[in-house]
């Protein structure tokens, strides 16, 4: 290598060269994975889960189900491909877990903020209706602001705290809770609107 | 997770694809920013209150003069920058550092060796230069040294920061944004990139931009335009102070090359033309220069700069005659490899200019050279003033002007030619350094060698192409002592010692002229005599008896060194017999010793070491002699003799029998008899105890002598018994069962009576104080039997006896014999009879004939019914009661006056009564369907119900089908309402039996006849198809399951399908189960199906009782 090389201690590679490692069947795609984007995946887990130990399974979990599915598929966005891919593995491991005891995660909290601005779940036989409810939600988080929306998303969707969404934008917790409580009764009149009991 | 939880969870999984991806995105990338942001907070801490007052002034200066983010300029860095305020650094270090391109130039070839080596000034001399070092500095490049010294100051240029093709390089742009507004966006080559495109760690003074640089080799230009930040609401433009471009070089391998061509050397100049080759114009594009320089291996004397678009014609002037000389080709540039600005070499090469005259032709050998000289052909005088010979720095000889070769020279030696002439007036001088060949050094050594026991042998190869060496002497050595001074020609020694190590030593001299003198050489070879083989011996033995043994010795010899020189025989450690080394055989020994042969032998291995003496055993046990033995037997004993046998077992016949003895219980002798006497001993007292002893002797032949050994017989003569009076307990017994029989015995001895046999049958006795009690089973199995004592056992000072008595008790014992009931009948051979007619019953007995049979008992012999004598085997009696059955638990019976009453099991006999004799008589469909309730009807043909539709009713009196039929009834519920009369001989053909139920709400029985039908019913069949069909089944939930039940009477066999048809169930009950039982005599298969409920949410159960014969559910 030539001298300019020389500097560099780490090389972090790019989404591309990872997935290409995949597809090479090289097992230090998953050492280059965890390299780049382990600590954000484990954060991931963490909100949900509150266990160390859970969220490093998890995590081994995600790297095996991305090692499973590069190839056949190709993410064209890798990150985004392995944050649902933990959280659908957090949510499991914390469904297994919850079944016996409840889990003081941030998800819970994250979720029962929700009651105040959400339908109550319909029965089984107006399952339809999810599909409904869905739509409606989806359409209120698209006419979100930018920030609005990830401060939704990482709340609700990535149960982040509210510590966290604040460090992350560089504002203040109260101005995060401020505007999460915005949302919410945003979101609440919203469904109302829609006709849907709170 | 809870059931709101999860339906929250799923709602929230439901978000669109593209918000999550595009909230990830930047969910991670401001996770990176965090994790790489300087926590400053720590700092404004440590400043404490006054900090905080004093930044609140500046603050609030700050808001009212607030600056314009400034444009500083541009870095470019391989790797995001770990802090975007550093600057990256240089590439590398600053020091230029020069890098050879010399191996492009194939070094010249070494002057080729022709025997010895030559140097100098020759003809060859252009060839000889060594373009690698070609002023012997040993290391390094001295004109790139040189170079390197003379250029690093020409300078000027730029290094580039440079990147692999398609790599991704980061480009910081640097802002001076002390009041941190929020910079929006830049235009780079026209590009715009907004905000959320900056790469994690960009802060508002450095935004990091990441570039994919393309597979474009060379040097590319980022030019950054229209910098945009945030004034409150208003967007402005940054203020652009620094440099907008930054360059980005793409490594590659299209570096620059130059040609040079059209190259002349004369005595003082050098001409050559060079063009530059450089595709991608590194050298122009990044300021550097190109030159041609020329080095004389101490200072460069010239530097020509070169134009880089065009053919360079290059002209040096001012060398001196045949010197040595180099040029190089040198441009000065970025190679875009990272290291920056550097000086390189490319192209370069050493020269010497034209001499006057060469030596030529040089050839050498290892005591001679000769030569020619080569003239320049422009060169007038052509004639040498001197030539001399030199070694090292001693001129050693002087030559003949026109001598072409010198010899008598020392081998492998460094000589120096020096020939002068004129130039004009100048003298000047050639010199041809060279060294003569080396003699071959000869070689000596030996080969072949080759050994025996007692000699060795050899062979020595010499080498010596140059004859220089002589054998000087040829030594035999046994270690280090010379045994042998041999002639020159030898090659082999004999008469030596086996399995030694001897040494041949030769001594050669040679002498190479080559000043060094003469060289001795030693070499010997080390070959060791093959050894003889030591003698092994083997002894093993082949018999052995009771007094003696035959063995084998026999020696393996290979090379016949060895001898048997004495054999002996040990007992113990002492010898006892020394035999001839042939005795192969030793007799009269002792039996059952341990004998040791010992065999000695001696052998020379011819090895200096002696004759060796060695001994071998062989160990050998006689057989034993057998110890007779003698055992004794009584033959006779009574209260007063004792006859006696005896028997000795003595396989190696030396024992014999010296008397016997009687002793009593004291152990006094009290008689003696020879064995030649008979063995009988008498006038010995009654109930006593005596030993026989046989004393014998013998001798085994082991050395111990003779023992005297005893055998015993203990004896105790038979005591008086006697028997005083029997009584029989039992007199009568059936078969198998035990007599008890009391028995009072007497004796005088002190003896235990333990047994008695009693017709045959021995049997304990049991001790009762003044009488003793015995039971025995007799072997009789019927009839009358006198009862007789055989023997009485006893036992008396530990000795169990038996004493024959034969004793009659004068008492007979009767044994009832087995007696089974065969058949119990009516006399009218039915199992029924009419009211009227007069009936009794008849049962036969099987084993009766020896008896009279007397009653036979009902109902646990509740009642006994007394029995009339018909024959031998039937007795009659008189029924009593009908419809029901008689078990008949027993039955007594009698010989002469003894009776007995045998229990019976599984006898039962019934009979039914019915009707009158005087029945109406049916013939036609409306008469049976008119019967009268209470009547008595048989039917005198077969009734063919067909078309007919039949009206249930109640029947409660005696239908007798006598034989025909009832046929193609149609039924859609039971035939009767009530059934409670009697039904014989009633056959129902081709029955169809349609039931229809809209509403079932319990569970349901299903009957042919009757719902209601208790009557009896004899020898009765119905074919019949049954059709049951549900609508509904609406059971209350307090059901356990949903049952129906199909019956048949007892005695009425059906015989056909039953189809069960549910439609549907309604409110399941508890298990969700449905039974379906068939009752009764069945012959046929049930069908149950289900409509428009899912079977599964049934389990189906098919509950049989008693008879069904066919299939299940289908």
């Amino acid at each position: 290598m030539k001298k300019g090389s020389e500097m560099q201690t780490k090389t972090t590679l790019s989404d591309q060269e990872i997935i290409e490692l995949y597809w090479q069947r090289q097992e230090k795609a998953i050492s280059a994975t965890d390299d780049k984007y382990g600590k954000y995946l484990y954060t991931i887990a963490y909100n949900i889960l509150y266990n160390r130990m859970d969220c490093e399974e998890c995590l081994n979990d995600t790297y095996l189900s991305t090692w499973n599915s590069i190839p056949p598929q190709r993410p064209s966005v890798f990150q985004v491909f392995l944050s649902r891919i933990m959280r659908n593995n957090a949510v499991d491991a914390y469904r297994k877990k919850a079944a016996s005891k409840r889990i003081p995660s941030e998800m819970v909290s994250s979720l029962d903020e929700l009651d105040e601005c959400t339908p109550h779940a319909p029965s089984p036989d107006e399952e339809y209706r999810i599909k409904e409810l869905s739509d409606a939600l989806n359409a209120y988080v698209q006419a979100l602001s930018d920030r609005e929306q990830f401060i939704f998303v990482c709340r609700y969707y990535y149960s982040d705290s509210i510590a966290m969404i604040a460090k992350m934008l560089q504002i203040s917790e109260r101005t995060v809770t401020r505007e999460l409580k915005e949302i919410r009764d945003n979101l609440k009149a919203y469904f109302e609107k829609e006709g849907y009991q709170i | 997770m809870s059931k709101k939880h999860e339906f929250k969870f799923d709602l929230l999984s439901s978000l669109q694809d593209d918000v999550i991806d595009k909230n990830t995105r930047k969910r991670i990338k401001l996770l990176m920013a965090l994790e790489k942001r300087p926590n400053r907070k720590p700092l404004w801490i440590t400043l404490g209150s006054v900090a905080a007052v004093l930044a609140l002034f500046i603050g609030l200066f700050a808001l009212f003069t607030k600056q314009v983010p400034i444009y500083t300029g541009m870095t470019v860095s391989r790797t995001a920058p770990v802090s975007a305020s550093a600057l990256p650094s240089a590439d590398g270090d600053d020091t230029v550092q020069f890098l050879t391109l010399s191996q492009r130039f194939a070094h010249a070839p070494s002057n080729p060796h022709h025997g010895g080596d030559f140097s100098g000034d020759h003809s060859g001399k252009q060839d000889d230069i060594d373009q690698s070092d070609p002023f012997k500095k040993g290391e390094g490049d001295a004109i790139e040294e040189e170079i390197r010294d003379s250029l690093s100051v020409v300078g000027g240029a730029k290094s580039i920061y440079y990147a692999n093709p398609n790599e991704t390089v980061y480009i910081t742009v640097h802002i001076e944004n002390p009041d941190d507004f929020e910079i929006l966006s830049f235009t780079l080559n026209g590009v715009k990139y907004a905000s959320y495109m900056f790469e994690p760690g960009s802060d508002l003074e450095n935004l990091i931009l990441k570039v994919d640089i393309g597979e474009v080799e060379g040097i590319q230009q980022y030019t950054i335009d229209a910098i945009k930040y945030v004034d409150g609401t208003a967007i402005k433009d940054v203020r652009m102070d620094g440099d907008r471009t930054v360059c980005i070089g793409v490594s590659t391998d299209k570096q620059p090359t130059v040609t040079v061509e059209d190259e002349v050397i004369g005595f003082n100049d050098i001409s050559f033309s060079v063009t530059c080759q450089d595709p991608l114009n590194l050298i122009s594009l990044s300021s550097g220069k190109l030159f041609a320089v020329l080095y004389d291996g101490e200072t460069l004397l010239k530097t020509v700069e070169l134009t880089l678009d065009k053919k360079n014609k290059v002209t040096i002037e001012g060398l001196a005659t045949n010197s040595l000389y180099q040029y190089a080709i040198v441009a000065s540039y970025d190679a875009l490899d990272g290291t920056g600005h550097n000086p390189y070499t490319l192209a370069q090469k050493a020269f010497c200019t034209k001499a006057i005259v060469l030596f030529d032709g040089v050839s050498i050998a290892s005591e001679s050279l000769s030569f020619a000289l080569h003239w320049d052909a422009e060169f007038k005088k052509q004639s040498l003033t001197d030539l001399s010979l030199y070694l090292g720095n001693e001129k050693v000889r002087d030559l003949d002007v026109d001598a072409t070769t010198v010899t008598d020279l020392q081998s492998d030696t460094d000589y120096t030619l020096v020939a002068s002439y004129k130039n004009g007036v100048k003298t000047e001088t050639i010199t041809l350094q060279f060294h003569t060949a080396k003699k071959v050094t000869p070689e000596i050594g030996f080969t072949s060698p080759a050994k025996t026991q007692t000699s060795i042998g050899f062979e020595i190869v010499e080498n010596d192409p140059d004859a220089v060496g002589v054998l000087t002497k040829l030594e035999l050595l046994l270690g280090s002592a010379v045994v042998q001074d041999a002639s020159l020609d030898t090659r082999s020694f004999d008469g030596l010692l086996s399995d030694n190590l001897y040494t041949v030593r030769l001594t050669y001299i040679y002498d190479l002229n080559d000043g060094t003198g003469a060289h001795t050489v030693v070499k010997t070879v080390q070959i060791k005599t093959e050894a003889k083989t030591a003698p092994t011996v083997s002894i093993t033995q082949t018999n052995v008896t009771q007094t003696g043994f035959s063995f084998d010795l026999s020696m393996t010899d290979p090379d016949a060194i060895g001898s048997f020189t004495k054999l002996e025989l040990l007992l113990g450690e002492v010898v006892v017999n020394e035999a001839s080394v042939e005795a192969r055989a030793f007799d009269g020994l002792l039996s059952d010793n341990v004998y040791t042969v010992r065999a000695t032998y001696v052998y020379d291995l011819n090895d200096g070491k002696g004759i060796h003496t060695k001994t071998i055993d062989l160990m050998v046990h006689t057989i034993a002699k057998t110890a007779p033995t003698v055992s004794l037997r009584e033959t006779d004993l009574s209260q007063t003799d004792l006859a006696f046998d005896y028997s000795m077992t003595d396989p190696d016949a030396i024992g014999s029998i010296l008397r016997f003895d009687l002793r009593d219980a004291t152990g006094a002798v009290i008689a003696s008899n020879l064995p030649t006497e008979e063995l009988r001993f008498t006038d010995l007292s009654a109930a006593s105890e005596y030993t026989v002893v046989a004393v014998y002797s013998y001798d085994l032949n082991d050395g111990e002598g003779i023992h005297e050994k005893e055998a015993t017989l203990r004896v105790v003569t038979d005591a008086q018994v006697s028997i005083q009076s029997a009584i029989v307990h039992t007199k009568q017994i059936f078969p198998n069962e035990s007599v008890t029989v009391q028995l009072a015995l007497y004796s005088p001895h002190n003896v235990t009576f333990t047994g008695v046999t009693i017709n045959g049958v021995s049997t304990s006795l049991k001790n009762m104080g003044n009488f003793y009690l015995a039971q025995f089973v007799p072997s009789v199995q019927s009839g009358v039997f006198a009862v007789e004592i055989d023997s009485l056992q006893y036992t008396v000072l530990g000795a169990e006896k038996t004493e024959g008595i034969a004793y009659e008790t004068g008492e007979t014992v009767m044994v009832f014999g087995e007696l089974e009931v065969e058949s119990v009948t009516l006399s009218n051979g039915r199992n029924y009879a009419y009211a009227e007619e007069s009936v009794t019953g008849l049962i036969t007995f099987r084993g009766s004939e020896a008896y009279t049979v007397k009653s036979i008992g009902i109902y646990l012999d509740e009642e006994r019914y007394p029995l009339t004598k018909v024959n031998d085997t039937q007795y009659a009696f008189e029924p009593l009661f009908h419809n029901s059955p008689y078990p008949i638990t027993s039955v007594t019976y009698a010989i002469g006056d003894s009776e007995k009453t045998l229990a019976l099991e599984d006898v039962s006999f019934q009979f039914y009564r019915y009707g009158s004799m005087y029945q109406t008589e049916i013939s036609t469909p409306q008469q049976l369907m008119s019967m009268d309730p209470n009547g008595s009807y048989i039917l005198t043909r077969d009734i063919d119900m067909a078309g007919i539709s039949w009206t249930p009713y109640a029947f409660n009196g005696f239908l007798d089908g006598n034989g025909y039929k009832i046929k193609n009834l149609v039924l859609t519920g039971s035939m009767f309402t009530k059934a409670n009369g009697i039904l014989a001989n009633v056959t129902l053909d081709n029955v169809s039996y349609g039931v229809y139920i809209a509403n079932l709400t319990e569970y349901h029985l299903f009957d042919l006849i009757s719902q209601e039908a208790y009557g009896t019913y004899i020898n009765c069949v119905a074919n019949a198809e049954m059709n049951i069909h549900i609508d509904t089944i609406n059971m209350p939930s307090s059901y356990s399951d949903i049952r129906l039940f199909i019956v048949s009477a007892s005695n009425f066999t059906y015989n056909g399908t039953v189809h069960v048809t549910i439609s549907q169930v309604k409110n399941s009950c508890n298990d969700d189960i449905i039974k379906i039982s068939l009752e009764g005599d069945y012959n046929g298969s049930l069908t149950a199906v289900k409509k428009q409920v899912s079977w599964s949410d049934y389990i189906w159960e098919e509950h049989l009782s008693t008879v069904m014969n066919g299939n299940g559910l289908s």
